[in-house]
């Protein structure tokens, strides 16, 4: 079981319609093949913290890297874990009109976060932080 | 029927055709095309000019010169304009126009013919053509005015590597003749350094065609080298058969030095914090970092690579982890100083005591973390010891304290009972002997004394806790005067005369205990050593020192004593002046103890059979 973290920048800033086929077509694959984790979007910030099998994220992790809809991809974690942190994929993001979002499985509105797993290793949960951080803002420093 | 068909032809061909007939150029046959160009059908036998329509009178005037002459005559292209269908506006045509000359079997001349095609497409297309050419042209102009203007040299090689094209700034540069041979020199000038590598990689490029981009040292007109960079693209025709090499060089010396410097700047501070032996290490913007130094890898014995972007974290005491990371988080949210003092685990797993200490630069490049790990351990440890020292001294003197308090207090209560038991001894016996009754005073005088004693030890504990105590504006006359109240037996058992003399500095801020603990002793001990021929006079005064800081001074003329004017009087417990005269000798170790504690000192002057003068500096 590996765990790798990355964090990027899109292309062009993705809208609603974007954010949601995102998230129906990473669901569903990430489902498929075990992938659990969660990705953070914000102003065209991308940060994703994916787990699984290594001969499976390895090259989802390659294909993501060469995706043309973002660039700057920067890995800031790539190892192996003892067991996950996530029990399944999800996204957090600030979409233009939550109420259509609330609903939705799999998304979280940044406010609604849970905090870092504390199974994650510190330093790992650290990078975890400063990506959510950087992506979504300071505004929740009470829940840190 | 011959006559019907060709009648037929001329009538439907897809050109004008018509005859004008006599000097008059009246009208004769008209074929559709024609009537159509002339805007319907004519009247025959009516002169031409007559019905022009489009016609202008300068084509009318040619027919006639051509019917005159008798030579035929082709109007290229002429230009007519239509009426089109109703209302519309007039459309130009263009016309290749024939006028043929007919003549009768005597060769007299009898009409025109004239055949006109419509060749309207063929002259826009025409135009157009000349148009796009003019274009062309300018834009032509204005390529080779950027190509000549623009700062750097551009060029082009054909397949074997010869100078088709060189922009003049090629020879502005150089100082080159214009007929100078490009291929022979421009190596020439390349840098002896970089000549081999530049035609080395050029001649890679063009073998493998693709293109390049380097930079090399250029001999500049003045004799100077200079960086360029230059860059070129294949132009290919076939399919992957470059025939052109097309580029730009350009003067890239100044970025080069600037890139030069900021390297060489670089490279020194990271010399110079790989030579620290502090772990020193640079974080992103959002907390992420990217370098760590030497000694970091020294000390914890992993790479930066092993530690990643938050490894650090990691080698803090387990305890200390979640809150230095959380610290960690918020500093990097609002740019606020990270301090504190952490355990980090070294190579061996020993933990150190460390100071972490990150700031904040903003420059251009944005904000950056700018961090050191020192190692304190050895400070740390010994403060460690130092304090577990401090706090056993501190317990062992309050222990000691409350043993003499407690002590003070038990004997009092079996001093109390033997001196009930004497006074019925005495009440009760009765002694024959004078030597006996002298050994009763003397049972009786150290009873006193120990009475006494006890009293004092008291009271020592008592002002040491007392030393602690708030300070508050006094008043030292009723301070004193209070004094006084407690001494009254003694100072009317001696007669002495107490003069208060505190004008000058009539209050002070000081402890209250404090404060009479000094003044009760003073004055008690001006009282007790009076001298035996004469009455006791003592003073009080209160004064500011040149210092400006406040002074009490109590004078008496009783015994005095010997001092010694060399050092600083130390005045010990249970020290004794006047070994004749009954006290404990704690009075003046307790004055100077809380006098010393307050930050002040007392002085003392002195003759022996004259008296004795105490100077309080309360305050340095």
């Amino acid at each position: 079981m590996n765990h790798i973290v990355y964090m990027s920048r899109a292309v062009r800033p993705l809208s609603d319609q974007d954010l949601r086929d995102l998230l129906d077509q990473c669901r569903y694959d990430n489902a498929r093949h075990e992938v659990t984790g969660i990705l953070f979007y914000s102003h065209g910030n991308i940060a994703q913290l994916i787990e699984g099998a290594p001969a499976v994220i390895e090259p989802l992790y390659e294909r993501i890297a060469r995706d043309g809809r973002h660039s700057h991809v920067l890995q800031l974690a790539n190892k192996p874990i003892a067991h996950r942190s996530f029990a399944e994929w999800s996204m957090a993001f600030h979409p233009l009109e939550s109420e259509s979002f609330r609903a939705l499985e799999g998304f979280l509105l940044p406010h609604q976060l849970p905090p870092t797993p504390d199974s994650l290793p510190i330093a790992d949960a650290l990078i975890v932080d400063l990506v959510r951080q950087a992506v979504l803002g300071a505004a929740d420093q009470s829940a840190l | 029927m011959r006559e019907q068909q060709l009648q037929h032809i001329l009538r439907h061909m897809p050109a004008g055709i018509g005859t004008l007939l006599g000097p008059e150029l009246r009208i004769g046959f008209l074929n559709e095309a024609m009537r159509n160009l002339l805007g319907g059908a004519l009247p025959a036998d009516e002169p031409l000019a007559v019905h022009a329509g489009p016609l202008t009178p300068d084509l009318l005037e040619v027919m006639q010169q051509v019917y005159l002459a008798g030579r035929p005559y082709v109007a290229k292209a002429y230009p007519l304009l239509l009426s089109g269908p109703a209302q519309a506006e007039p459309n130009r045509h263009y016309f290749d126009l024939t006028l043929e000359p007919l003549h009768d079997e005597k060769e007299q001349p009898l009409g025109l013919l004239v055949f006109a095609v419509d060749v309207t497409t063929q002259e826009e297309a025409r135009q157009r053509a000349h148009e796009l050419a003019l274009e062309t042209r300018r834009l032509d102009a204005r390529l080779r005015v950027l190509t000549e203007t623009a700062p750097l040299i551009t060029f082009s090689l054909n397949a074997d590597g010869q100078f088709e094209y060189v922009s003049p700034q090629w020879y502005y540069f150089t100082g080159q003749p214009p007929t100078a041979d490009l291929n022979v020199i421009w190596p020439l000038l390349i840098h002896p350094d970089d000549r081999l590598r530049v035609l080395y990689q050029s001649e890679a490029a063009r073998t493998t065609g693709v293109g390049w981009n380097y930079e090399y040292r250029l001999r500049r007109h003045d004799g100077q080298y200079c960086w360029m960079l230059s860059q070129a693209l294949p132009e290919l025709h076939a399919p992957n058969k470059p025939v052109f090499w097309h580029g730009a060089v350009t003067e890239v010396h100044d970025q080069r030095e600037l890139a030069e410097a900021l390297r060489r700047g670089e490279a020194e501070l990271r010399f110079l914090a790989d030579s620290i032996p502090q772990l020193i290490w640079t974080a992103s913007t959002i907390g992420f970092i990217e370098y760590y130094n030497k000694h970091t890898a020294e000390y914890t014995g992993r790479s930066g690579q092993e530690l990643g972007p938050t490894g650090w974290i990691a080698l803090l005491a387990p305890a200390e982890q979640a809150a230095a990371a959380r610290r960690w988080v918020q500093c990097v949210a609002t740019g606020q100083e990270f301090e504190g003092l952490y355990q980090m685990r070294r190579h061996d797993g020993q933990y150190r005591w460390h100071i972490i200490r990150a700031r904040q630069l903003t420059d251009s490049n944005g904000p950056r973390w700018f961090g050191a790990c020192t190692d304190v351990d050895d400070q740390h440890r010994l403060r460690e010891v130092l304090q577990t020292q401090y706090d056993e001294l501190a317990r062992t003197n309050r222990d000691l304290d409350t043993f003499v308090y407690t002590a003070s207090h038990d004997l009092k209560q079996p001093l109390f009972n033997l001196r009930g038991l004497f006074d019925e001894l005495r009440r009760t016996a009765t002694f024959h002997d004078s030597e006996q009754a002298a050994l009763l005073t003397m049972v009786d005088e150290a009873l006193s004394q120990l009475d006494g004693t006890l009293q004092e030890l008291a009271a020592t504990v008592q002002d040491q806790r007392e030393l602690a105590a708030p300070t508050e504006e006094l008043d030292l006359r009723s301070v004193t005067e209070e004094v006084l109240l407690g001494l009254r037996a003694q100072v009317q058992e001696s007669q002495a005369t107490i003069d208060l003399d505190i004008a000058a500095a009539p209050t002070l801020l000081y402890g209250r205990a404090n404060l009479r603990s000094v003044l009760h002793n003073l004055i008690s001990n001006a009282i007790k050593f009076a001298h035996p021929e004469r009455a006791s006079h003592v003073v009080v005064r209160s004064l500011v020192a040149d210092s400006g800081q406040p002074v009490l001074v109590v004078q008496d003329n009783g015994l005095g004593m010997r001092v010694n004017a060399e050092t600083e009087p130390m005045f010990h417990t249970f020290e004794r002046q006047h070994p004749r005269i009954a006290g404990a000798g704690v009075g003046l170790y307790l004055v100077q103890r809380i006098i010393n504690s307050r930050g002040g000192h007392l002085s003392v002057s002195s003759a022996p059979q004259r008296g004795t003068t105490f100077t309080v500096h309360w305050f340095e």
